[in-house]
């Protein structure tokens, strides 16, 4: 017998080690990929964000956005945006979601079909579409008009409504799809045992389906909200410059002014809400966790 | 509504359908007040279903369903008022044990205080007093009470819990399982059902003794059969004459049931008022509690025996491949009509 230790430790330690190496090298490629195009170049915005014109240290990109107010309507634009743009997915997306759940599997399926079609169209044509069915002399200015509802063509689109009509329709499958998820998981003899207690239909989904779908409709919502506040096309195209989102600032101040560091400081801006607005939902639903479990 | 938890239940002409699969064939069943009934019967037999009717969430085609005198069918799940325990536990993991249990009585706008102290109260009597404020993902399968789950001795343990439960409460109560002990432990009376048709509704002991048929004989314990041949008013096994119980009614082709455990391995002479078969020791099987003896009888079937492990019994038992004698009380002696069922 070898001196030190016992039989076979270092042996199993150094297997043990090389399993977990090799379970981390199939990873690799990922992760190569991720610090090559997402890693670096954000630090290099970060870094870019605090080099004034002459190339030396600085904060005045973001002395800027403080200082001018057209940059604190854009962020005020952006979430203003995004928030009803997320509302609206909402009051569309749950029912619609709470339909697709209750159908059987089948059915379900197909008609999720009809959720993700968006999907293999570009947002570009997609915008495109509804710039041509919302212009002044675009179909439903025409149905309008022929049924009665308005005399004069309304402005449908190069303003806000338009905006929110792109993207609603570019998110809703972003919010129906967790949504839909988390309720097909909501076992059905939640809803059968609220009944046998005595819960009418309605009372069983307000008291017992409501409350088990919000993880689900916490999740959709905030990818909806986060998804729209990097809105870039949408809100170009359909927003007719009365819509300026922070995507929509940073364009205008490299494609126009040339300022990088500008551009970079709003980026790191919109960086930096995003991730807190995520920091604050996963506060949220732990808070929510606390709550249900001293019922209601 | 005021209801009486310890109402009857009348069911009758209860069918039921899918597509071409019968679900529930024109079932009937009286369900005493305050009675203990279990459905018993392989999976897919109608149990569930007859079960899924009484709660309101299958609707069957026709029939009529009484909550005493009153007729239920038609009433929505939520206005029945008959307490349904689920198999998936069903237990809302949004809301802690007492919210849990405080459900109804919230619906039924119960004041604040009094919920509190009934939900307490309900506590208390299943022994888990203190656990109101756990989380539901903190309870044990014990505590969250369906049987199924369990540990054989857990399952027991809950079963005789169960059964003091119902003698506190006298509720009428349905239960549906599959599992034979079970039923047999808590049940007033079991009604074993199969294709959607109710095949013995008995006490749990006539179940297990005087099987009507050989499904429900199959179903409720092991046992082996022998044909038998009907002979002036009596019937005969392998030429002898068979000791009958005193209440038995002769009548059509029938089948001699034997359970394991009530053959006795016969020791010196038989006694006179015995049923004796010969044959020989195939197998001998020490199973802790007790011992299976395989022999193969001298008419050529073979039946399993079941002795006591103790050490005078084991001393009894002959060695492999010697001879026995297998003795059966007349009050032992099932004989039941074949209704062709084979496993």
């Amino acid at each position: 017998m070898s001196a030190g230790g016992p039989a076979n430790a270092a042996g199993l330690r150094r297997d043990a080690l090389r399993e977990r190496l090799a379970l981390f090298s199939l990873s690799l490629p990922a992760l190569v990929l991720v610090v090559v195009t997402m890693v670096i170049p954000v630090a290099w915005l970060f870094w870019l964000s605090f080099l004034a014109d002459d190339g030396s240290l600085s904060l005045v990109n973001y002395r800027r956005l403080v200082v001018q107010p057209s940059y604190g309507r854009i962020l005020l634009t952006t979430f203003e945006v995004s928030g009803l743009a997320t509302l609206i997915c909402v009051v569309l997306g749950y029912p619609l979601a709470y339909v697709l759940s209750q159908l059987r599997p089948r059915v379900a399926n197909l008609c999720m079909l009809g959720v993700l079609m968006p999907f293999w169209t570009s947002i570009l044509v997609r915008t495109y579409a509804w710039l041509v069915l919302l212009q002044r002399n675009g179909l439903v200015n025409d149905w309008g008009k022929r049924l009665g509802l308005w005399e004069a063509p309304v402005s449908l689109v190069y303003n806000l409504p338009g905006t929110l009509v792109g993207l609603v329709h570019i998110m809703l499958p972003f919010l129906v799809l967790p949504l839909y998820g988390s309720m097909r998981a909501i076992d059905r003899d939640y809803l059968r045992a609220a009944a046998n207690l005595g819960a009418s239909p309605a009372a069983a989904f307000r008291q017992v389906f409501f409350p088990l779908s919000l993880p689900g409709l916490l999740a959709g919502s905030l990818i909806v909200f986060i998804l729209c506040l990097g809105a870039y096309v949408t809100p170009a195209m359909l927003g007719g410059g009365r819509v300026i989102m922070v995507a929509n600032g940073i364009a205008t101040d490299i494609q126009m002014f040339f300022n990088w560091g500008a551009a970079s400081a709003l980026g790191v801006v919109l960086l930096v809400l995003a991730a807190a607005m995520l920091f604050i939902a996963s506060r949220l639903t732990r808070l929510d966790r606390l709550f249900g479990s001293h019922g209601t | 509504m005021s209801r009486d938890a310890s109402l009857p239940i009348s069911i009758r002409q209860v069918a039921k359908s899918y597509g071409p699969v019968t679900a529930l064939d024109h079932v009937d069943l009286d369900i005493r007040s305050g009675e203990f009934l279990t459905l018993l019967g392989p999976s897919g037999s109608g149990k569930t279903t007859l079960l899924m009717v009484l709660a309101g969430f299958t609707r069957p085609d026709q029939g009529s369903l009484r909550f005493g005198d009153h007729e239920v069918i038609r009433l929505a799940p939520h206005k029945r008022d008959v307490g349904m325990v689920f198999q998936s536990y069903a237990l809302f993991p949004h809301m802690d044990v007492a919210a849990n249990i405080g459900f109804p009585l919230r619906l039924r706008r119960v004041g604040k205080a009094e919920a509190a102290a009934r939900v307490e109260r309900a506590l208390e009597m299943v022994r888990l007093a203190g656990y109101g404020r756990r989380r539901i993902d903190e309870l044990s399968g014990g505590q969250r009470q369906p049987l199924s789950a369990l540990d054989k001795q857990l399952r027991e343990h809950m079963q005789i819990e169960l059964r003091r439960l119902h003698e506190a409460l006298g509720m009428t109560t349905v239960y549906v399982t599959h599992d034979q002990r079970e039923a047999l432990t808590l049940s007033d009376r079991v009604a074993v059902i199969n294709h959607g048709r109710i095949m013995q509704l008995d006490a749990p002991r006539r179940l297990y003794e005087r099987p009507a048929t050989r499904f429900v004989a199959e179903f409720i314990g092991e046992s082996n059969f022998l044909p038998v041949e009907a002979s002036g008013g009596g019937y005969c096994l392998a030429g002898q004459r068979l000791k009958l119980p005193a209440d038995f009614v002769p009548g059509g082709p029938r089948l001699l049931m034997l359970r394991p455990e009530r053959l006795r391995i016969l020791d010196g002479a038989a006694p006179d008022q015995l049923n004796v078969l010969h044959g020989t020791v195939q197998d001998v099987v020490y199973q802790g509690d007790t011992v299976l003896v395989q022999v193969l009888l001298a008419a050529g079937a073979a039946v399993a025996v079941r002795a006591a492990s103790t050490s005078g019994a084991m001393a009894a038992i002959p060695q492999r491949g010697a001879p026995v004698r297998l003795g059966l009380a007349p009050d032992d002696t099932a004989l039941l009509a074949d209704d062709g069922f084979a496993p």
